[in-house]
């Protein structure tokens, strides 16, 4: 009856409400007492300078391979029901998330840690990147340096 | 034994901007690791010598160390520090 947890993976390129994805989280099942859900959206100011708008590139490939494997290991560290990651390409303006990450286990110990390692993670060794468009219209590509994220 | 390899690698990002090309290509005798072939890339594109210390070399969609061996028909991609999430 428990089963395999069920992981999704997506790589969403047109502008999409993260927010309405969540909600297909099956919160009907009777297994989950606990869903975890975070959505990162995108920040005003960096380093003092205004963002308009960001900019996400992936390496599609490698990206999916290794957010797969990264629901994969939270999922056998932690007793995860269901492990999603949905992140955004192309441009998504102020205001929109670029990423979801939701966990869901029968106690709420389990998502709570496993959703902050599959960020840091992410921000670790996933292939995508993001470019900053400021205010007077200059872009920026964030590779910053490890621990910097 | 003395076989040159031609290497495809894959930029992205700042990468590919400082480069100005989505990919390069290395012609290097073989055998060819991963740390040959990073040198390579900054004998090849000067432009890019800033940021490849804190890149990481990609082989078929994993990262790899300096003595990792690499081939022609590999998928080889420049990788520098991520941003996403």
């Amino acid at each position: 009856m428990s089963g395999p947890p069920e992981i999704e993976i997506r790589l969403v390129e047109s502008p999409v409400e993260l927010w309405r994805m969540v909600q297909q989280s099956d919160l009907s099942d009777g297994d989950c007492g606990a869903h975890l859900i975070f959505l990162g959206t995108t920040r005003r100011w960096t380093d003092g300078q205004e963002v308009v708008m960001l900019h996400y590139e992936a390496y599609r490939p490698m990206a999916i391979q290794q957010l797969t494997r990264l629901a994969e290991q939270a999922a056998q560290r932690w007793p995860l029901r269901r492990v999603r990651v949905i992140h955004s390409l192309g441009p998504v303006r102020l205001g929109e998330a670029s990423i979801a990450v939701i966990a869901s286990s029968a106690h709420r110990s389990a998502c709570m840690e496993a959703v902050p390692w599959i960020m840091d993670q992410i921000k670790q060794c996933v292939p995508i990147w993001k470019q900053e468009t400021a205010a007077d219209g200059a872009t920026r590509w964030q590779h910053p340096s490890q621990g910097m994220t | 034994m003395s076989d040159s390899q031609e290497i495809v690698v894959r930029l992205f990002a700042g990468a590919r901007e400082a480069a100005g090309v989505e990919q390069l290509v290395v012609q290097l005798p073989a055998p060819v690791t991963a740390g040959i072939l990073l040198h390579a890339l900054s004998e090849k594109a000067p432009q890019l010598r800033g940021l490849l210390p804190a890149c990481r070399l990609a082989v078929n969609h994993e990262f790899v160390d300096d003595r990792c061996r690499v081939e022609s028909a590999d998928a080889v991609a420049l990788i520098p520090p991520v941003s996403g999430g």
